[in-house]
């Protein structure tokens, strides 16, 4: 398994796009877990997305990272079955 | 949290909003054509087949807008759903408005006839029945609301009765001798146009439900397709991969 932490942060389109194809090229032998906040890139390169975020307890300012919804990218990008993905995606919030 | 990219979430409403007077201008003309119709009305008629020139140039700027918030936006999820749902619905409104355009122009062919007044009569209800179709698919799209916009269905199968009234009355009117044969080809054609109409505002009414839950009736015939497929052992067309993760 490959990990990658933000592979394409501050590089250019083309170089950018190196990395993707080289991607889709290496997943045919590696399971590739990759870490995005690029929503565009997340939705071309993977077959499966997570998406997390954080929830504050009501009580103090505890801060706790939850998976809301993991599923197949089409389905996360068309139909999400979570509405805070559905609002995630479509930047209704952030 | 606050909502991001407002811009482009008012570009879309404005999007919908004109949508909606688009379906508006052609609900509003359809009585007026069936007055054409029923009272001869040739200048009503020109007046009224003039106007769809303004419908065809507000549908492609409607269109128009749509391409640049997919090309310049990227929507995805409910917002996707609804860009495309719209394109395919601004087709179905274009389309409407020339039916209502080729009522007018039957108009002008059957001018100088009399009608029975059974005939007037069912002209007067496809045309009600037609308009009601189109303000129930537009309340359906404004207030996101499946159920309605599932109910379009049921109201169509009055129109399409109707329809087969007509024909029937249009028979009986041409066998004792009160319309010759022109005039009866126009008037069954003209009743294709009031219940294509109505097809058109089911249409609609599918797409709002796509919009509000991804889902549309061809479903059912495309997943009974797949299966009978399955059944016969032959490969269906459609793919029907569910993955797609590459994985060997």
């Amino acid at each position: 398994m490959i990990l990658m932490d933000e592979p394409c942060s501050a590089l250019d389109p083309i170089a950018t796009s190196r990395i993707e194809d080289l991607m889709q090229e290496i997943k045919q032998q590696y399971t590739i877990l990759i870490v995005t906040h690029n929503m565009q890139q997340a939705a071309r390169v993977s077959d499966r997305v997570a998406f997390f975020t954080t929830e504050v307890s009501s009580t103090g300012d505890r801060r706790t990272g939850v998976m809301v919804e993991f599923g197949r990218t089409a389905k996360i990008y068309s139909n999400p079955s979570d509405t805070r993905t559905e609002q995630y995606v479509t930047g209704r919030f952030g | 949290m606050d909502e991001l990219r407002k811009g482009f979430h008012n570009d879309l409403d404005e999007a919908r909003a004109e949508l909606v007077r688009l379906a508006a201008s052609v609900t509003e003309a359809i009585p007026r054509a069936t007055a054409v119709l029923l009272d001869g009305d040739l200048e009503g008629a020109d007046y009224m087949i003039q106007g769809d020139d303004e419908i065809d140039a507000r549908s492609l700027d409607l269109e128009e807008r749509c391409y640049r918030i997919l090309a310049l936006q990227a929507p995805v999820a409910s917002d996707l759903r609804q860009v495309v749902a719209l394109l395919k619905m601004i087709a179905d409104v274009e389309r409407s408005a020339d039916l209502v355009c080729n009522i007018c122009k039957a108009a002008r062919r059957i001018y100088g006839h009399d009608l029975d007044p059974k005939l007037r009569g069912i002209i007067s209800r496809m045309g009600e029945q037609a308009q009601q179709l189109y303000t129930a698919a537009i309340e359906s799209f404004v207030e996101n609301d499946a159920a309605k916009a599932a109910a379009i269905d049921d109201m169509d199968s009055y129109l399409d009765d109707l329809q087969k009234q007509f024909v029937q009355a249009i028979f009986e009117s041409h066998a004792a001798g009160r319309i010759d044969l022109q005039v009866a080809v126009q008037l069954a054609v003209v009743a294709r146009f009031y219940e294509r109409i109505g097809d058109h505002a089911v249409n609609v009414g599918e797409r709002v439900r796509f919009v509000i839950t991804g889902w549309l009736p061809e479903h059912h015939g495309a997943q009974r397709y797949r299966l009978r497929a399955d059944d016969t052992g032959e490969m269906p067309r459609i793919g029907t991969v569910q993955d797609g993760d590459g994985t060997p």
